[in-house]
């Protein structure tokens, strides 16, 4: 049972540390790059996306939308 | 007399400043909510917002979505009924997730294939009538697994705010605030869903990470150890042991963690949203720390929660006696905050759990509307829908849904744990999808028929909700043995389904070329080049 509760205690901290490095880089990069989806999608819709030479997905998207 | 015990035992240190923290915060999501609106153009933007999602964003949301306040709640009543053992799902999930990440198995195709909900390929690997059978049994397996999810986020308010659980007062908070959620998923769809899930990412997880280390400090290590010991003893520690959980009960919770990982429409959905399969890949990767957390740091809040009532002679006394609530397994993690955590603080985390309560509640209406839309109203429809009226038929039944869950959540309670009437509910779609989507992927001889088959037979999992020991007096019929039979019967039907009835047809795409089939093409492709030139060759001379 010592043994055990050892591994779940190793367990537990090492996941503290995985989710706080996780928060952080999700609240950094995360703004970031919704800045960059609002962005995308306003060129889109103002029909700018060509003109940027810009994709709002980050990925060509000539293919006709699957329905 | 009674009332003032009872008075006494759910005392909590929330107050009015609590309240406007976690009012504040609740209207700035509908502000951003409404805000998103402006950015819906057309119905890939509603649902899939237009395929824009990069690795830290969608990792954010997914955490979002996937810790919600029930997985709050039942994680922490795993945690009080089962101690340490309770950990073990969060590796299993934890590894699922990496695997899964790292092969790019299923999700990589699905990207790959622009679809934007799952059913989607069962039209393009096999036939629409595939889709609309799958479409069916997976927003009915999701709407049904959402159904408790309001019941339960009251019971944490209640107990948190101190509201009386059986009065009007309860019931309107909850009616408010899905309502609130309702409103910005109408308007903004998935964009809105992932403006508000980044917001609500940050407020949960940093309220996780308040709760978690002050349940470990408050009570230390040893003391934690000493709870479980004398409420479980070995089983609290050891999963395999029997009694507690055991080796069935460990079986089919890692097929639900490989399965829902690979296939729960939620889930995928971002994956399906993500600027490139490579994104998705990647997504995957991260959401094993956060897959493994939703299990095991409020499996320590539960812990925690035992400990408490143990060292709280009064509490312990009530938790034994006759008039102790059904429910208390549930009921003690908020209590146990709401009595520990000082004023103010309490605010901010409460803040967090009811972020996490609408950042679930917003992805999973939009899943389930969405896929009833583009899977089941849109081909059967023989003109089709326009963009226009895609859109509004998801708001539609995003209203339909919420007001479903207002109605069901009211009155259906459940008496098995929380966590298996999610996993049962949740494997009436995934127990036939994972065989119809991994066989048909990876089978070249699946046929339609066999994928409807194995589809249909994902429906015996209802027979695990049922309470078969309340009701007959019958024992070895439990969850787990449901699903796992469930999980067996579909691989059956899908084999014999496509050896006795195979398509006219070979499927035109949705197929994983093996390294040999690849091979093979390109050796194909060179040839024909080959033959092609020299007839040129030829034609000139």
């Amino acid at each position: 049972m010592e043994i055990l509760s050892t591994v779940w205690l190793v367990v537990l901290i090492v996941e503290l540390v995985l989710f706080t490095g996780l928060l952080i880089g999700g609240t950094i990069f995360g703004i970031g790059d919704l800045k960059k989806l609002l962005i995308g999608l306003r060129l889109e819709h103002d029909g700018m996306a060509d003109d940027a030479g810009e994709d709002p997905g980050g990925e060509a998207d000539e293919e006709p939308m699957a329905t | 007399m009674l009332e003032t015990t009872m008075d006494q035992i759910f005392a909590t240190n929330f107050t009015w400043i609590d309240w406007v923290i976690v009012i504040g915060y609740c209207s700035l999501s509908i502000i951003v909510g409404l805000f998103a609106n402006k950015f819906v153009g057309n119905i890939a933007d509603f649902i899939v917002a237009g395929r824009g999602l990069r690795a830290w964003l969608g990792l954010a949301t997914m955490t979002g979505t996937e810790i919600g306040l029930v997985t709050l709640m039942y994680m922490s009543e795993w945690g009080y009924n089962n101690g340490f053992a309770a950990y073990y799902s969060g590796l299993v999930w934890g590894v699922a997730f990496l695997m899964i990440g790292g092969s790019g198995f299923i999700i990589h195709k699905l990207r790959e294939m622009r679809c934007m909900t799952i059913p989607e390929y069962y039209a393009r690997r096999y036939n629409k009538r595939t889709r609309i059978i799958g479409g069916i049994l997976l927003a009915f397996s999701g709407i049904l697994n959402m159904g408790l999810f309001l019941q339960v986020g009251a019971k944490f308010v209640a107990v948190c705010t101190g509201i009386p659980a059986d009065g009007w007062s309860l019931k309107l908070v909850m009616t408010g605030m899905l309502s609130l959620v309702l409103v910005y998923t109408i308007l903004g769809g998935m964009i809105s869903v992932v403006i508000t899930d980044l917001a609500q990412f940050v407020i949960l997880g940093f309220g996780i990470l308040i709760a978690t280390i002050y349940a470990v400090t408050k009570f230390s290590w040893g003391g934690l150890v000493e709870a479980v010991d004398a409420a479980h003893g070995i089983g609290g520690f050891n999963p395999f042991a029997e009694g507690v959980m055991g080796p069935t009960h460990v079986v089919w919770q890692t097929f639900v963690a490989f399965a829902a990982c690979a296939l729960w429409e939620t889930a995928t959905l971002r994956a399906l949203a993500s600027s490139s399969p490579k994104t998705a890949k990647q997504m995957y990767m991260g959401s094993a720390i956060t897959f493994s957390a939703r299990f095991i740091l409020p499996a320590t809040w539960g812990i925690a929660a035992l400990a408490y009532v143990h060292s709280n002679p009064q509490l312990a006394a009530f938790v034994a006696g006759p008039d102790a609530p059904a429910d208390m397994a549930m009921k003690a993690m908020p209590l146990f905050l709401a009595q520990n955590i000082p004023t103010v603080l309490l605010g901010i985390l409460a803040a967090g759990m009811f972020a996490a309560f609408m950042s679930t509640h917003d992805s999973y209406l939009i899943a389930w509307s969405a896929v009833l839309t583009q899977d089941v109203i849109g081909p059967l429809r023989r003109k089709g829908l326009t963009d226009k009226q895609r859109i509004w038929t998801t708001r539609v039944l995003i209203l339909v849904i919420g007001i479903f869950l207002l109605v069901f959540g009211l009155w259906y309670e459940t008496e098995a744990a929380l966590w298996d009437y999610m996993a049962v509910t949740g494997s009436i779609y995934f127990a036939g999808a994972f065989v119809a989507i991994a066989m048909g992927m990876y089978w070249r001889r699946a046929s339609s028929t066999g994928a409807s088959m194995a589809l249909i037979c994902g429906l015996f999992s209802v027979l695990g909700v049922l309470k078969w020991e309340a009701w007959w007096g019958i024992t070895w019929i439990t969850p787990e043995r449901v699903g796992i039979c469930t999980v067996c019967l579909a691989f059956t039907a899908m084999i014999v389904g496509s050896l006795l009835f195979p398509d006219s047809e070979p499927p035109k795409e949705g197929v994983v070329e093996s390294k040999r089939d690849k091979m093979l093409r390109a050796e194909l492709e060179a040839t024909e080049t080959a033959d092609e030139s020299g007839i040129q060759e030829e034609e000139a001379s």
